[in-house]
């Protein structure tokens, strides 16, 4: 049963919304089977391209039925995803701190702190300057540090993180995103409240007219750029949770935050 | 063409014990029954090598064929976790291209010969292009053909049929899309799908892109999250990539059905992601252009990869 009417949807958007996530779930049964098959390929071939495919689309089937409130696929797909971990210790593959980081938000949106202390310190093992940082690369590092309770490290990657925005010169919609995170994570950085919850809102906001605009597109049979991931934002989710366990979280109110509903994750069966 | 590898002697003649080893070969492969199945795939493609100069071509193509079936299963099911079936696709190509040297020798003739004629006809860059695109879509064919053992023009891409009156081409077979060609962008230009014997197992799907004359291969974006997941923001991906295909399915695979042309790049986009995860998803880039001294189009793979 598809439960999307949690977002703050217009009403003709919904059964658009409704029909576009069912095909997001369309396969999922065989879904965890192939990231295994994958991973095993991976080890036997030092070759990570088919898995890294794969577990995108776990990610994506994560997002799906974190969208339509599927508590069973959510927890198998989370399982599954943090299960199977990006590749950090070969010498034939190397995942970026931004690929890292898109994990550790699914670690902390979902609690799984062990899982999340892990990442934190592979994603502080890259140096900063490992290639050409993009945006989501500092987005990690704020993350992991915020996460290490280090806030001077955290201000500094927002500081950097703010550059990276300038330069990457993102379509209007991403960086509109990336920089209400970033104010997110300047009021957790400061333990400030009240504007934390703005920002936060302010997202789902922007989310919600980007959806909306994507399934009009959709819905005329126009190409979009509209996955499940646009339903489900990890990594506010994450904000949320590390604000929530510095004791700012009074402002937030959940229905508001659909995209990033702290209270719905919690309870995501615990990972071993 | 269709052989039967009993028919075959066994101890004199071409082949010999050679084709017995790689019957034996094909069987463990095909029934799950070798303790070490990733040795067995590779015994199964070293024997069908060490066959190529003792039997016929045509003997070759089908043996090929077999070879590719039962490695593509064991993929496909996960039993191997090497993609041995390419190297046996390309044994066979070679095989079949000594039997069918070029388009003439195929069902692709007369589309050849409508490639050639638009090009005499062209007078405006807009139309040159046009035919060298004509051309290439051609080649594309004629070397997955010899990829698979089989002039496609015959079987799954038999004919096909505008969708809605658009520039979309498409076969199906017992309502299940076999071949597609694109005609816009956020598509692959051409998809093809080959059931396997093994009902229970996934089918082989090339996604190809066809060059036209000197034309080159471009960088595309992909959608957000697939960048980041493969490590990519920031950058773009090149044609020749593995990567670009399964970018485009991303955005064919939720192509909405209300659209004419929706349901098969939906229908499309979903077989390449299946495939990839299955791990029996190839993809062919072809360039082809016109001979004007033959008047006839050829071509060359340029890419061809799991």
């Amino acid at each position: 049963m598809l439960d999307i009417q949690a977002y703050p949807l217009q009403e003709q958007h919904l059964a658009a919304a409704a029909d576009f996530l069912r095909q997001s779930m369309a396969g999922q049964q065989r879904l965890f089977e192939q990231l295994e098959a994958a991973w095993q390929e991976m080890q036997a071939t030092r070759d990570a391209s088919r898995f890294l495919y794969v577990r995108y689309s776990v990610m994506e089937t994560t997002a799906a039925a974190y969208a339509t409130r599927d508590r069973v696929v959510f927890d198998a797909a989370v399982d599954s995803m943090l299960a199977h971990a990006l590749p950090v210790d070969a010498d034939w593959y190397r995942p970026t701190a931004a690929q890292l980081g898109v994990d550790l938000a699914v670690a902390l949106s979902c609690r799984q702190e062990g899982r999340a202390h892990a990442l934190g310190r592979q994603i502080l093992q890259h140096t900063p300057d490992d290639g050409a940082p993009v945006p989501e690369d500092w987005q990690a590092r704020v993350l992991a540090r915020l996460f290490d309770l280090d806030y001077d490290g955290a201000a500094d990657a927002l500081a950097r993180m703010g550059q990276a925005i300038d330069a990457a010169r993102l379509p209007r919609h991403e960086a509109a995103l990336l920089a209400a995170w970033r104010e997110a994570a300047a009021c957790v950085v400061t333990r400030t409240d009240v504007p934390l919850a703005d920002a936060l809102r302010r997202m789902s906001q922007l989310r919600t007219v980007y959806v909306e605009k994507m399934l009009v597109r959709w819905s005329k049979g126009q190409s979009t750029d509209l996955s499940p991931l646009d339903f489900w934002d990890c990594q506010a989710g994450a904000l949320a949770v590390l604000a929530r366990s510095l004791g700012l979280a009074q402002a937030l109110v959940p229905a508001e935050l659909p995209f990033a509903d702290w209270q719905w994750t919690e309870g995501t069966r615990a990972w071993a | 063409m269709s052989v039967s590898l009993t028919s075959y002697p066994r101890t004199s003649g071409g082949g010999g014990s050679g084709l017995v080893r790689f019957q034996g070969l094909l069987d463990a492969l095909a029934a799950a029954t070798a303790l070490d199945m990733e040795g067995t795939a590779r015994d199964l493609l070293a024997t069908l090598r060490s066959l190529s100069g003792t039997m016929s071509d045509a003997d070759m193509v089908a043996l090929a064929i077999k070879a590719r079936d039962a490695m593509a299963v064991a993929k496909g099911r996960g039993w191997v976790a090497g993609s041995y079936f390419r190297d046996a696709m390309l044994v066979c190509a070679s095989h079949w291209m000594a039997l069918h040297p070029d388009v003439a020798h195929t069902g692709l003739a007369r589309r050849a010969q409508g490639a050639v004629a638009s090009r005499l006809a062209a007078t405006t860059s807009v139309a040159l292009r046009a035919s060298a695109e004509e051309a290439g879509t051609v080649a594309w064919l004629y070397q997955v053909s010899a990829l698979l053992g089989e002039d496609v023009t015959a079987t799954v891409a038999r004919a096909p049929a505008a969708i809605a009156g658009t520039r979309y081409q498409a076969c199906a077979g017992g309502g299940v899309l076999d071949y597609l060609e694109c005609a816009a962008s956020y598509n692959v230009n051409q998809f093809l799908r080959i059931r396997l014997p093994d009902p229970a197992a996934p089918a082989l799907v090339i996604a190809g892109e066809a060059k036209g004359g000197a034309s080159g291969y471009g960088v595309v974006k992909g959608p957000r999250a697939f960048m980041l997941a493969h490590g990519l923001r920031g950058t773009t991906i090149s044609q020749r990539d593995m990567l670009y295909p399964l970018s485009r399915a991303a955005y064919m695979a939720r192509a909405n059905p209300a659209d004419p042309v929706g349901r098969a790049r939906r229908e499309a986009g979903r077989a390449i992601v299946d495939a990839r995860r299955d791990g029996v998803f190839m993809y062919l880039a072809v360039r082809g252009d016109i001979d004007m001294a033959n008047r006839t189009v050829a071509g060359q793979w340029e890419e061809f990869k799991c």
